[in-house]
């Protein structure tokens, strides 16, 4: 039995793992929210509409047996993603869901009693919570206790994206608490407080919070109605789905449009990544540099998941928009910088997993990416080779020669990456952690594919 | 002023959820629940009316 890290802070129950399967605890001091949730029907609500995920009740021996109520097995969720790794139409769609969640369990007679929007994961397009824990009786009168986690969790950190600066993303970062309401409100433009519903829920509540600061005694609650509380859920619902995101200034947004591909060249690299995918039979899939997501659905075609990566929030949320579109439940686009991936953070560094803590991947995607990390970014074909060694089982990389138009381009702006750059290079640096199973060039262009397989260190 | 008309229903009990959101986010939940509940119940109302009319316009076609 091995505690879940990310889950301590609930006194209701815990994840752990118990011979590969995650499952969660729940614990008697919750038992009558949890039966209610099951009886009231509000369970078979939420989970006919998708925006639960479903259980079974687990028979083995509880790992606490003093404390424990029953075990449950959630499904499995195929990868773990965080909030600063989604684009703005995902952590809206997160958002929606979390409120459509908190408006369906208050027609049951329930409530949500936490807004994090860590609680929140994709399978593919759909958002679903997967804290089953979350939801606890609702008592006539009291405030929702998760108005505020919301606010930091969902709405500072979209409306800022939306009216201050597509790269407010970034605020996100490693942090578990979202976006403080303060630092929000101050960041937000002016016209901002011209919307009624972001005057309220942003910059009312940060003067409120001020002007409460300092901690009296005992805990102070209120009165609210619950049509109050409904009414404040729809106009959260409202002040979430009025927030338009701009296509940002992307660099890669149009990609596929200006690359320097022949057609024919493109389908025949189409048909290989195909051909090598179907031969590997993965599970699970990282595309990384995915850009919208054109390799990954090759990928996803033989029945495996797939993580479609990429740095440009624009083009993770172009990608997104078309799993939405296309009702796609094996393909996750995500914000991952392959330089700079998402650290470990959280309490002890460990409550949260880092990126590469989130593998191995069966497969790997490196296409088209390969001369940028060495050209743009500065890193040595060996230390690439090294990281994606560590992270898969096999790999499917491109490498542009440097007869490549677009390479020949990038050398011509860098020139100290002349030396580093080279078919012989790439060979040996892949060659010292990789073993060369199948490469194909792709005629037409001056773009050679490999198949490799990690080799032991 | 405003706030001080809705404070009189600020009591104290103690609460029990482990998520501690601070009395400064539950006096304004107070504030804005009270206002959006009135508008949230103005628009089911004509929400309702509006289902009214259109049903009665919908029995008079023949």
């Amino acid at each position: 039995m091995t505690p879940d890290n990310a889950s301590f802070r609930d006194p209701a129950g815990f994840v752990f793992t118990q011979d590969g399967v995650v499952l969660r605890q729940v614990n008697l001091i919750y038992s009558e929210h949890y039966d209610l949730l099951m009886q009231s029907g509000l369970y078979a609500d939420l989970v006919g509409a998708g925006l639960l995920i479903p259980h079974r009740e687990y028979g083995t021996a509880p790992s606490a047996p003093a404390q424990t109520y029953k075990v449950i097995e959630p499904d499995k969720i195929p990868f773990i993603s965080y909030p600063s790794e989604w684009s703005s139409g995902q952590l809206k769609q997160a958002a929606l869901t979390t409120l459509e969640v908190q408006r369906r369990a208050l027609s049951f007679g329930m409530s949500l009693k936490d807004a994090s929007s860590f609680n929140i994961q994709f399978i593919g397009s759909r958002a679903v919570l997967i804290d089953t824990l979350s939801l606890e009786r609702y008592v006539e009168g009291t405030p929702w206790v998760a108005y505020r986690q919301f606010c930091e969790h969902f709405l500072a950190p979209l409306a800022l994206m939306s009216l201050a600066n597509s790269s407010a993303a970034a605020l996100l970062g490693n942090s578990i608490d979202g976006i403080p309401l303060t630092l929000a409100s101050r960041l937000l433009p002016i016209r901002s407080r011209l919307r009624p519903s972001l005057l309220l829920h942003l910059h009312f509540h940060t003067l409120e919070l001020r002007k409460h600061q300092n901690p009296s005694a005992s805990r102070k609650t209120g009165h609210v109605t619950l049509t109050g509380l409904r009414g404040l859920i729809d106009s959260l619902h409202g002040a979430v789905s009025r927030l338009k995101f701009a296509a940002a200034d992307s660099e890669w947004d149009d990609y596929y449009d200006r690359t320097n591909y022949p057609a024919a060249a493109m389908e025949e690299k189409a048909s290989i990544v195909r051909a090598w995918v179907e031969e590997l039979k993965p599970k699970i899939v990282w595309d990384i540099g995915s850009n919208r997501g054109r390799f990954s659905r090759i990928a996803a075609e033989s029945g495996c998941y797939v993580i479609s990566a990429d740095s440009d929030p624009a083009a993770v949320d172009s990608n997104y928009r078309q799993c939405q579109l296309r009702n796609e439940t094996n393909i996750l686009p995500v914000v991952i910088d392959i330089s700079n991936p998402t650290p470990a953070f959280g309490w002890a560094n460990t409550e949260r997993r880092s990126f590469l803590q989130r593998g191995p991947a069966d497969t790997i995607l490196a296409l088209a990416l390969v001369h940028h990390l060495v050209i743009t970014r500065g890193v040595p074909f060996e230390k690439i080779a090294a990281t994606l060694a560590g992270s898969s089982t096999s790999l499917i990389v491109e490498f542009p020669s440097v007869e490549d138009s677009q390479v020949r381009q990038m050398l011509s702006q860098n020139t100290a990456a002349v030396a580093r750059y080279s078919e012989t290079a790439f060979r040996d640096g892949f060659g010292r952690h990789f073993r060369i199973v199948r490469e194909q060039t792709i005629s037409g262009s001056h773009r050679t594919l490999f198949l490799m397989t990690p080799v032991a260190s | 002023m405003m706030p001080a008309v809705f404070l009189f229903v600020l009591f104290t009990t103690p609460a029990y959820a482990y998520l501690d959101p601070g009395t400064g986010s539950i006096v304004a939940q107070v504030i804005i629940a009270a206002m959006l509940g009135v508008l949230f119940q103005g628009k089911m109302l004509w929400r309702r009316l509006r289902g009214f009319v259109a049903a009665m316009y919908h029995r008079r076609k023949p």
